[in-house]
């Protein structure tokens, strides 16, 4: 090495050490200054712009006042709307009696506040002299139009779903439920990413112990980020380790107007376009909003339906394999040579079988999940239909697995909940293990250790499998059937809501009928 | 650290203990579809049974795909030994699989073997964990093995014939677990039933045997079964044979009969054939007035009028259909008499008569049941018969 080189080298190290120091040097000035108070000293107010100056997006605006009175303005220009900007501010401002034009203001009363206000797309308006810096309403953040729901379609009823602003959600709530106790809580999570949270929920209707647990545990989160309501989902479980879901994560704001009815509470978070949903059992999950917007035999009979899938899902390749490997006297003997033919010149014993395409099966699912919509339904066809014939043909594995298997993945979409989805999917991994080394006493034993697990989950206090255990059995009209919207229906009672009847009894509908002709045609 | 190795450990010995190797692959079992016992010489015994053969199994298309429609060829193998788990365990020399009773649908006794006494064929069956116990048990004249060896025409596995003509409903059935009750009651019989095998008939020859299962040929080889009338057993040994009639009769008696055919000869040349649609019974033990135990059945008989052989019978009259239903009762009266004749003249309870005395007259039960064999013979058996001819089809009379 050239002592040139080394000279360069040498420079190298020492400009990366000093831009460390820069950034630690900025880093100590926010600490420092986050909790100070404004002041009208000059030097401090230099210092607001020294703290906003990392921005490289970060403009300033001089309003020349009366003599030499100058107010400055402070904001962020990929987040501020310019026409507010001109209009409500510059021009306005500049006006003998200056009234600003915009939706809102507040005072900010230390550094902190008026950094995150501008770095929230707030203008910073420091009048001369007062000392006082007033955060003024401009902001145009990218957003989106509420859209279809992706997850939860419904073929009837409203089309709607959350976006990732926190404001276009409250509003799609509040349009739904026009009552002067819908509350929004305001929290905010993340050290880094200061996201606004809302804490939703019913006054007088939502038991206030379950309120104060919800807060309790939002400010309890300790977090840097918080990107997604996924984020505090777990940090807000009763039983972290648990692999049901215990706070329901739905993208329509009806389904969310229907369990703060019921006296649940809601969660938004800014940038997710899902809101959480607690306490909830596990029959939440295997309720689909289309129930309630179907007539009620087709609502209960898809409920059963769903619930007999949920079965499916977890169960129906374990017991193939508990049977075909230990219990073959089970099999009706005309299906027992059937599956004996199609075992014939397959090397693999059932269990390998299934556990190969059920592997294959989540592959393609999160292949096709990456990929955009176009690609992932080829992917689809090309992984459903060939590859499933090629692993037969080349006999690796037999129609009656593949079959299993994709009855198996069927059932498991008509889950309606994402979070139990996967759950599902999951459990079934252990359902197949227990099946292959136990048989069906392993299948029993370890369902029965997920109804153990389940007996004893709870969501904010709520018991998990309630109205079933512990019975509840007016409850139980909205578990398994959907009652029809008439019916007197009382809230879910283990939630303690505050006041327990949704609908009066008295009201089924009936023709008119005049005295003595009741239900005729009274005509003569 | 240590939690965690001794989970991995925990599960390795649940592996290891499970037993996992226990599993059989499909393709390993040697499927039994029926089995045969017969006595052999010197006391042992001979074991055949007929196995699904694994290159029948194989698709046109090989890998397993699909599943062809046709009945899976079987093959019978045989082997003796002193005792009819050395006969097993000999015949699980000659195969390369495992010997799978979990479907076998169809156990045939030869009378040898069915003088000499089941107990040893049904212990077996009762302690192997595969049998189902809802496996019918028949029992044959001849060498039982012989039935196996027949080669109806109509199907190709024989023992998939010869279940098919079990179900049918007319036949008293014998499943396994009912032939073990009898045994641990030596009171009580029980009727199994008997399948004979056809013989080639001559090639210039009539029509041949009955149950729709002769077939012609010209070679020795047996060609087919039927399923003739059963055996009568008690104490796990057959005592008698009963024809074809007398078993319709014990099934009146049984409160079993579901489904027949009957001719009746009416006044005037009228021959008709009345199907048995449905019956309830009512089997009970009373007493007489006197006070004499006595066994009581009531048959409440449901018939349709399927054919007019001869004649012209006035099926719209209510009284003709009366008539009918009387005639009806009579002949299933006399069908009930000669079962119950031959039940007393051998003194084998067939027909269940010491089970509902000890169900409704325990006491007359417990003084009698020690020498029930002498007494069943001499009580009093009512029989109380109702034929009700409901329906005589779309078409009252032939122009």
């Amino acid at each position: 090495m050239t002592s040139r080189q080394a000279l360069e080298q040498a420079v190298d190290i020492l400009l990366v050490d000093l831009q460390q120091m820069a950034a630690l040097e900025t880093s100590l000035l926010w600490l420092l200054c986050e909790n100070l108070p404004l002041s009208a000293s000059p030097a401090r107010l230099d210092l607001l712009r020294t703290l906003l100056e990392p921005n490289s997006d970060l403009g300033e605006l001089r309003l020349p006042r009366t003599g030499a009175e100058v107010w400055r303005a402070y904001y962020l220009e990929s987040m501020t709307d310019a026409q507010t900007l001109n209009e409500g501010l510059v021009a306005a401002l500049s006006a003998e009696r200056p009234v600003a034009a915009v939706a809102s203001t507040r005072p900010a009363a230390t550094y902190g506040q008026a950094v995150r206000g501008v770095l929230d797309g707030q203008v910073a308006l420091l009048t001369h002299g007062s000392g006082g810096v007033l955060l003024l309403e401009a902001r145009d953040m990218p957003k989106r139009k509420p859209t279809h729901p992706v997850l939860e379609t419904v073929v009837r009823g409203p089309h709607e779903a959350f976006v990732e602003d926190l404001t276009t959600n409250v509003s799609l709530l509040r349009r739904r439920l026009k009552d002067p106790r819908l509350t929004f809580e305001a929290h905010t999570v993340g050290r880094l990413t200061q996201t606004d949270v809302r804490l939703c929920y019913i006054q007088g209707l939502t038991n206030t112990r379950v309120v104060a647990e919800a807060r309790r545990r939002l400010r309890a989160v300790s977090t840097d980020m918080v990107l997604d309501s996924a984020y505090i989902e777990e940090s807000l479980m009763d039983d972290p380790y648990s692999i049901f879901p215990q706070l329901d994560f739905t993208e329509r704001p009806d389904i969310v107007t229907a369990g703060l009815c019921e006296g649940r509470f809601a969660i938004l978070v800014d940038g997710s376009n899902a809101a959480l949903v607690a306490p909830v059992t596990f029959w939440s999950f295997m309720q689909a909003a289309d129930d309630y917007y179907q007539f009620f035999y087709a609502g209960t009979f898809l409920r059963l339906l769903r619930l007999a899938f949920a079965l499916i899902a977890l169960l129906m390749p374990a017991f193939y394999i508990a049977v075909t490997t230990f219990h073959q006297q089970m099999i009706p003997t005309a299906l027992l040579l059937t599956l004996m033919r199609a075992h014939v010149g397959v090397p693999l014993p059932a269990v390998v079988e299934a556990f190969i395409m059920e592997i294959s099966l989540e592959i393609l699912r999160e292949a096709a999940l990456h990929l955009p919509d176009k690609l992932g339904t080829g992917l689809s066809v090309v992984g459903g239909l060939i590859i499933g014939q090629a692993v037969v043909a080349a006999g690796l594995v037999t129609w009656p697995v593949v079959a299993i298997v994709a009855i198996t993945a069927i059932a498991n979409f008509a889950i309606p909940r994402w979070g139990l989805a996967l759950a599902v999917r999951l459990l079934r991994f252990s359902e197949m293990v227990a099946a292959a080394v136990f048989g069906l006493p392993g299948m029993l034993v370890a369902t029965a250790m997920i109804m153990i697990h389940m007996v004893s989950l709870r969501s904010f206090g709520l018991p998990y499998l309630s109205p079933l255990a512990p019975m509840d059995i007016p409850g139980l009209g909205d578990a398994f059937v959907r009652s029809p919207h008439w019916s007197p229906r009382p809230r879910p009672r283990l939630l303690e809501p505050l006041w327990r009847m949704r609908t009066r009894p008295g009201h089924r509908p009936q023709p008119p009928a005049a005295s003595g002709t009741r239900g005729r045609d009274p005509s003569p | 650290m240590k939690t965690g190795f001794r989970l991995v450990a925990a599960l390795c010995a649940g592996l290891i203990l499970a037993g996992c190797w226990d599993g059989i692959v499909l393709t390993g079992l040697e499927l039994v579809t029926a089995a045969a016992f017969d006595a052999a010489p010197a006391g042992a015994m001979r074991v055949t049974l007929s196995i699904v053969l694994p290159a029948s199994l194989q698709s046109p298309t090989g890998g397993g795909t699909g599943a062809s429609t046709n009945s899976p060829a079987t093959a019978t193998v045989s082997a003796e030994g002193g005792t009819l788990e050395e006969a097993v365990s000999a015949l699980a020399l000659q195969l390369p699989g495992h010997i799978f009773w979990g479907h076998t649908r169809v156990i045939l006794i030869g009378a040898g073997l069915a003088t000499r006494g089941i107990a040893p064929v049904v212990d077996f069956l009762m302690r192997s964990r595969a049998t189902r116990l809802s496996t019918d048990m028949v029992v044959t004249r001849g060498l039982a093995a012989s039935v196996l060896t027949a080669s109806p025409a109509y199907r190709t596995p024989g023992s998939d014939a010869l279940f098919d003509a079990l179900r049918r409903r007319f036949v008293a059935r014998a499943p396994v677990y009912e032939v073990a009750q009898s045994l641990v009651t030596p009171t009580s019989g029980i009727l199994i039933p008997e399948v004979e095998v056809s013989q080639p008939s001559p090639p210039a020859g009539g029509p041949s045997g009955g149950g729709g299962s002769g077939t012609t040929g010209s070679s020795t080889t047996p060609t087919g079964f039927a399923v003739a009338g059963a055996g009568a057993f008690q104490g796990g040994r057959l005592r008698d044979w009963l024809t074809q009639s007398q078993v319709r009769g014990a099934l009146w008696l049984l409160g079993r009969t579901l489904e027949s055919v009957v001719r009746l000869d009416a006044p005037n040349g009228v021959v008709v054939s009345v199907k048995l649609t449905g019956a309830r019974f009512n089997r009970d033990a009373i007493r007489l007035p006197g006070g004499e135990a006595a066994i009581q059945v009531q048959v409440d008989a449901q018939d349709a009028l399927t054919q007019v052989d001869a004649g012209s019978p006035p099926l719209g009259s209510a009284k003709y259909l009366l008539l009918l239903s009387h005639l009806l009762d009579t002949r299933i009266r006399q069908q009930a008499d000669a079962a119950l004749s031959l039940a007393r003249t051998d003194g084998v309870d067939f027909l269940g008569f010491g089970r509902l005395m000890a169900e409704y007259q325990p006491v007359f039960w417990q003084r009698v049941h020690t020498d029930w064999p002498a007494t069943f013979p001499e009580v009093p058996v009512v029989l109380q018969v109702r034929s009700h001819v409901r329906t005589t089809g779309n078409l009252v009379n032939l122009p």
